[in-house]
């Protein structure tokens, strides 16, 4: 009895841990557009800018949710500049790879602090990009024209990295606006999830009939 | 000096309790300590959940932090009116973004700096609570959870709406706790052979993750689960013990509460009635007016808080007599044969030559079998495919082993068919209740209702079933069984937990 008790708390361990140690570019954050529609097509020589972004910090390739209407692909930079000073932060280039509704464009360099930016889109040459996004009040622009809503942008890390390293981040993203800090939360969540298990092993072990 | 206070003991005097409580409180002390172990396991395990799940992102959760916003600021439920959140909360949920992450597992919460510090300035600045109280489908829902739920409300008073929120959630784990010990108690009755299984069952409903995640929300199913299991808990001592007039009184009660709960309950009623019938029949072996004596007290019982309800919504709060939710609301343009057919294909294949009405061709598959392994948030997160097809396994295993140790014991099934056809109609009740209530609103084209929460009522049947796998592994290797079970249930809540956080903070 205890020795079943005690193989099933090693496999859940082993388990846990195999989980843990799998690696995968993670998200800095995202502008939480979901994609409802195409708002439009962006074609070779023009810009889509997409104001009120927040590229949050450790942002190291931007994924724009524009999907290839035809197999040539060409060029596609981004820029990211920021509201307050106007300048640079960070930019790139990429060809569309393998997905089919977004292109993931790494920039340099890493976006050091959290920035409230605009992020521009231009391409060169291929077949015109489908934007993807939803409706908003504020959408974004091809050179300067409104689109009919938000492109959808998703922030990256830099590289693929274990849930052990990326822990302390998911810790900190723990209860927002909460009285207690994400370090608090996530040590409470261990804590009671530890008891309930613990208790129902103990009241396994304990009980004889 | 009076005779009672002769007789008492020497030393330290214990106030005496009014007779209800006391023997309240004799009940309670007759509690098996394995069945609070199993309840407080539920509840810490639930609390987890609680706080792991971000703000209103259990199904419906605004709706409800609503009702009961309502209910505190006006002294009685809401009347149907125009949805209009409170102003401190529709800050939290366009604070946190809430409409664009439900239903969308890539979005998870708000991680930013400019987000967050936004949501703290909105939570201290913005405070007013004048709202409608809730979802035009949840007003018509009966208050006693809400009433419940009040008191958190009150602690947290002079906090934000977010320490509101988590008091009344941990209040919910509680109450889990509750569904937790019915289930124990209900197992203790229904199969008395072997106590060991009585934990096995509870604790695999404990950490069943779906449970867990409401058990941790601010939902009024919570209630309705808890009243579920102490139904089938009273129905088995019944047929077990008989049905005495306390018994009665009890079942009784408990569906004057279960109405007073959640539309839904209306799902369990006929079996609850027909077990009051059944077990009065059943003791006396006869079918005289007399047997249904105290059949008849606890449906008075029932009667009291319903008619005390059903006047207050008439006279006192321009409410809708007794509910008009999505269960009772008239379908579009409904048929018998599509209604049939509808409801078949809600929980069962497809046939050749059955026309589809579902968006799913094998729904005990696709809807309910991974719905209960693991839907969540707002049955928006899900594990990977691969869990589903390894989690057939287990599942199979188990049914199997159930379904073996009924054979087995075939001469007492037998014995207890009309105890077994009121659980029958107990499941039956909810499952036809479901179903009615997704096809009425399919034939309204309003989508559906199919999720595998609503089925949660019947939750002591599952942990019936986990008992009797465990039984069915024989004496040698019921321990073995048990805790391959238990732990598996652990490993369950322990990814699903995990995939929360993925979910909303990765």
């Amino acid at each position: 009895m205890l020795a079943a008790l005690a193989a099933g708390w090693l496999l859940l361990a082993v388990a846990l841990v195999v989980t843990m140690s799998r690696s995968a570019i993670r998200q800095t954050g995202s502008n939480h557009v979901n994609v409802q529609a195409a708002l439009g097509l962006i074609g070779a020589g023009q810009t889509l800018c997409q104001g009120n972004e927040i590229v949050p910090a450790g942002t190291a390739a931007v994924r724009a949710y524009l999907s290839p209407t035809a197999a040539e692909n060409g060029t596609t930079t981004v820029t990211v500049r920021a509201d307050a000073s106007g300048a640079i932060v960070a930019r790139g280039a990429a060809t569309p790879g393998p997905s089919r509704d977004s292109i993931t464009i790494p920039v340099r360099p890493v976006v050091r602090d959290e920035t409230p930016a605009s992020i521009c889109i231009a391409t060169t040459g291929g077949s015109p990009l489908a934007i993807g996004g939803e409706p908003s009040a504020r959408p974004a622009t091809i050179d300067a024209r409104p689109l009919a809503g938000d492109l959808r942008l998703v922030y990256l890390e830099p590289r693929a990295e274990s849930w052990w390293s990326f822990l302390p981040t998911v810790v900190a993203r723990m209860s927002a606006g909460s009285r207690w800090s994400g370090a608090q939360a996530a040590l409470c969540v261990l804590l009671l999830s530890l008891a309930a298990a613990g208790l129902a092993s103990w009241q396994l072990a304990r009980q004889r009939r | 000096m009076s005779a009672g206070a002769t007789e008492a003991p020497r030393g330290r005097t214990r106030p005496a309790l009014p007779r209800p409580l006391a023997s309240l409180a004799r009940a309670g002390s007759r509690v098996p300590r394995a069945a609070l172990v199993c309840a407080l396991a539920a509840t810490l395990n639930a609390a987890a959940w609680s706080l792991i799940t971000v703000p209103f992102e259990i199904p419906d959760e605004y709706s409800h932090y609503s009702y009961v916003e309502y209910l505190v600021a006006h002294g009685r439920p809401p009347a149907p009116s125009p949805i209009r959140w409170s102003p401190s909360l529709e800050a939290v949920i366009r604070d946190l973004d809430t409409e664009r992450v439900v239903g969308e597992p890539r979005n998870g919460t708000i991680w930013n700096r400019v987000e967050r510090r936004r949501l703290v300035r909105d939570l201290a600045r913005v405070r007013g609570r004048d709202g409608s109280g809730g979802s035009l489908s949840d007003i018509p829902e009966p208050p006693l959870y809400y009433a419940l739920e009040t008191v958190p409300f009150a602690v947290a008073n002079g906090g934000d709406v977010l320490d509101r929120l988590e008091l009344m959630r941990l209040l919910s784990a509680v109450i889990a706790g509750g569904t937790v010990l019915g289930v124990f108690l209900f197992l203790r009755e229904a199969l008395p052979a072997h106590p060991w299984a009585w934990s096995v069952g509870a604790l695999g409903v404990a950490f069943l993750p779906l449970f867990a995640l409401m058990g941790g929300g601010l939902n009024p199913d919570n209630l309705l689960f808890a009243i579920s299991a102490a139904i089938f808990f009273m129905l088995a001592r019944s047929f077990r013990r008989g049905l005495t007039t306390r018994r009665a009184v009890a079942v009784g009660a408990l569906l004057g509460l279960g109405f007073m709960t959640k539309m839904n309950f209306v799902g369990l009623a006929p079996g609850a009635i027909l077990g009051l019938f059944v077990a009065a029949a059943w003791e006396q072996r006869s079918l005289r007016l007399r047997t249904f004596r105290l059949p008849l007290l606890g449906l008075a019982v029932a009667a009291a808080p319903i008619l005390i309800v059903t006047a207050l919504n008439v006279f006192a709060w321009e409410r809708p007599v007794f509910g008009t939710g999505l269960y009772s609301a008239s379908a579009g343009h409904p048929t018998v044969s599509q209604a049939l057919i509808y409801i078949w294909e809600f929980y069962l294949p497809t046939l050749p030559g059955m026309r589809q009405l579902t968006a799913w061709s094998f729904s005990t598959w696709s809807m309910w079998f991974k719905g209960f392994v693991g839907g969540f948030g707002w049955f928006d997160t899900s594990f990977a495919p691969w869990v589903y097809d390894v989690a057939l396994i287990p599942a199979l295993i188990v049914l199997t082993l159930a379904l073996a140790t009924l054979w087995r014991h075939r001469a007492t099934v037998r014995g207890r068919l009309a105890e077994l056809a009121v659980y029958a109609t107990l499941a039956a009740g909810i499952a036809l209740l479901v179903a009615t209530a997704s096809y009425n609103l399919y034939a309204r084209r309003l989508g559906g209702a199919a999720e595998a929460r609503y089925l949660l009522p019947l939750i002591p049947l599952y942990g019936g079933m986990l008992a009797l796998a465990t039984r069915g592994a024989g004496q040698r290797r019921m321990r073995l069984v048990g805790t391959a079970i238990v732990m598996l249930a652990i490993a369950h809540n322990a990814f699903g937990l995990l995939l929360e956080a993925s979910r909303y903070y990765a």
